[in-house]
């Protein structure tokens, strides 16, 4: 199975395997992944998934649509990089990539 | 510490996963019995007759955890004197019990109805027994005004032959103000019927009597609210008109009983008003304020209500809570957006945000930082002008 290595916001690393078409999110919460609370379950309407993609992420991931730009804006100290992980879906493209979880969800 | 909690739903899901981080001493015990393994809500209504898939709402490691033990089974009782948790002929006895039974769905008595053809969807079982039900010719009605009525109709519409919607009254989503209630209604794919009662039905000719006359029907799903599982709690009079009482701190009359998530009734600190709210947020907010306390670190509820509703393409979201009567403002009003305050008077009680995710998210910054006052955000323009303008 593919995977994504995230880490967490006390510098862990923990590898996530996942099945394409799976979310970050998902694929984070099955890890346990310390540091995502994602409160709505994936509904796009917490923003409390905040990760930070890397720029191996760039051109192989659909950009953010307007209503999860919106919600990032209110994430802690979004930056271009910011993402919402149930917003973001893996395809094998992203096996052996990484994600940092943001530091603070709120 | 032994601790007994009750049902497995958003609130134990959560409570779980912050007593195992907050490094809890002691045991937990869950009863549940809802299916082998708990599962996300909001999908059911959304996503799940497409995808036929649910997501579960408990990830494995807490399903296997040394400290959590599952008890597949219905409560029948409780004794907190004694400390008692009773199912079928078996009882163990526990330092504290968390009651966390969630409510059921009301189902109303239709002459001529059989199981087959009437519905209610709360469960993945009950998710399953519709999915099972439907094709590409079936005539389904659905009976309700509230969100999870309109979403159930959206989810549908694509799948069967047709989606009828019939309306208790002349309004839709009566919690919500009319400019949204009637913008999501002009993009609802089911025919909508106000005012219209369910007579009876005759399901061997595929026709519902109405109020209004004969509906084509084959099945029947009725969205008209919900029932508190408080019926453990009565005997101890630990109930009040709404639920099980509880302060705020999720503590009942009984020191040794705790309630947290949608059974949960207490004055809340937004609205001034003893109530149950039926939502993720309250399921989740009220089981981090039990996890404190249980932690040994006792936090009053301070949190402000939010709830979100997916209608097709549509995203409603809501910022704190208003009451049917509270008076409504639009704020801004777009080609498929809408923001409206409610109110009573000057005080804000709740920003409705259709497709605006950054008011939704800045009014729910600004009722974080204190009472939101109508003027100062109608001469700011927007929630979010507002949350700027204070921080500056
Ligand atoms: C289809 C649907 C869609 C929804 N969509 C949204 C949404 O978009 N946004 C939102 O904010 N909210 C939504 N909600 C509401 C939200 O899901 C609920 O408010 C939330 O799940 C309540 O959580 P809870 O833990 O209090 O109760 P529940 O999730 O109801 O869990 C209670 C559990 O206790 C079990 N139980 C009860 N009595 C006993 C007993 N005696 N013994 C053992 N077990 C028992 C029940 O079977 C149940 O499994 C939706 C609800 C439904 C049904
Ligand atoms: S889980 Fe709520 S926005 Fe991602």
């Amino acid at each position: 199975m593919p995977s994504i290595t995230f880490i967490d916001p006390t510098e862990t690393e923990v590898t996530a395997s996942f099945e394409p078409g799976d979310t970050l999110l998902k694929a984070a919460y099955f890890a346990r992944v310390e540091g995502i609370l994602a409160e709505c379950g994936g509904g796009c309407s917490c923003a409390t998934c905040h990760v930070h993609l890397d720029s191996a992420w760039d051109g192989i991931v659909e950009p953010p649509s307007l209503q999860e730009s919106d919600m990032l804006a209110f994430a802690v100290e979004p930056t271009p990089h910011s993402r919402l992980a149930c917003q973001v879906e893996l395809t094998d493209a992203h096996d052996g990539l990484t994600v940092t979880v943001a530091k603070r969800q709120y | 510490m032994r601790i007994a909690i009750i049902g497995a739903g958003q609130a134990t899901a959560t409570l779980l996963q912050t007593l195992i981080r907050g490094e809890f001493a002691g045991t937990l015990t869950v009863f549940h019995d809802e299916g082998p393994r708990p599962v996300q809500r909001p999908p059911l209504s959304k996503t799940f007759f497409k995808t036929k898939t649910a997501d579960w709402l408990v990830p494995d490691d807490l399903m296997q955890h040394p400290q959590i033990r599952w008890i597949h089974r219905t409560v029948t009782a409780i004794d907190p004197d004694a400390g008692h948790v009773i199912w079928d002929d078996e009882h163990d006895s526990f330092d504290h019990i968390v009651l966390a039974t969630g409510t059921r769905s009301l189902k109303p008595t239709i002459e001529g109805a059989s199981q087959d053809t009437c519905h209610t969807l709360r469960t993945l079982a009950d998710a399953e027994a519709i999915l099972k039900r439907i094709t590409p010719e079936t005539q389904v009605v659905i009976q309700g005004s509230g969100f999870l009525a309109f979403e159930i109709a959206h989810a549908l519409a694509t799948t069967v032959a047709s989606v009828s919607l019939l309306l208790k009254t002349d309004r839709a989503m009566p919690q919500v103000s009319e400019v949204i209630a009637t913008a999501l209604m002009e993009d609802c794919p089911a025919t909508c019927y106000p005012d219209t009662q369910i007579e009876y039905i005759q399901p061997e000719m595929a026709k519902l009597h109405t109020s209004k006359g004969p509906l084509a029907c084959d099945l029947i799903i009725s969205a008209i609210g919900s029932v508190p599982n408080a019926e453990l709690g009565a005997p101890w009079g630990l109930t009040d008109q709404y639920g099980i009482a509880v302060d705020a701190t999720m503590q009942t009359a009984h020191p040794r009983v705790s309630a947290m998530g949608e059974v949960a009734s207490f004055p809340n600190p937004h609205t001034h008003r003893t109530q149950r709210i039926e939502s993720i947020a309250q399921a989740n907010d009220t089981a981090q304020v039990l996890a404190a306390r249980l932690l040994g670190n006792p936090q009053p509820f301070q949190a402000t209500p939010w709830f979100w509703s997916d209608q097709g393409a549509h995203k409603l979201q809501i910022a704190g809570l208003a009451t049917r009567d509270d008076q409504s403002t639009v704020i801004t009003h777009g080609d498929n957006t809408r923001v409206v305050a409610r109110h009573q008077g000057e005080q804000v009680t709740a920003i409705e945000a259709l497709n605006q995710a950054r008011e939704f998210m800045a009014a729910r910054r600004l009722f974080e930082q204190g009472p939101m006052n109508l003027s100062d955000l109608m001469q700011a323009g927007s929630a979010f002008s507002l949350l700027q303008s204070s921080r500056s």
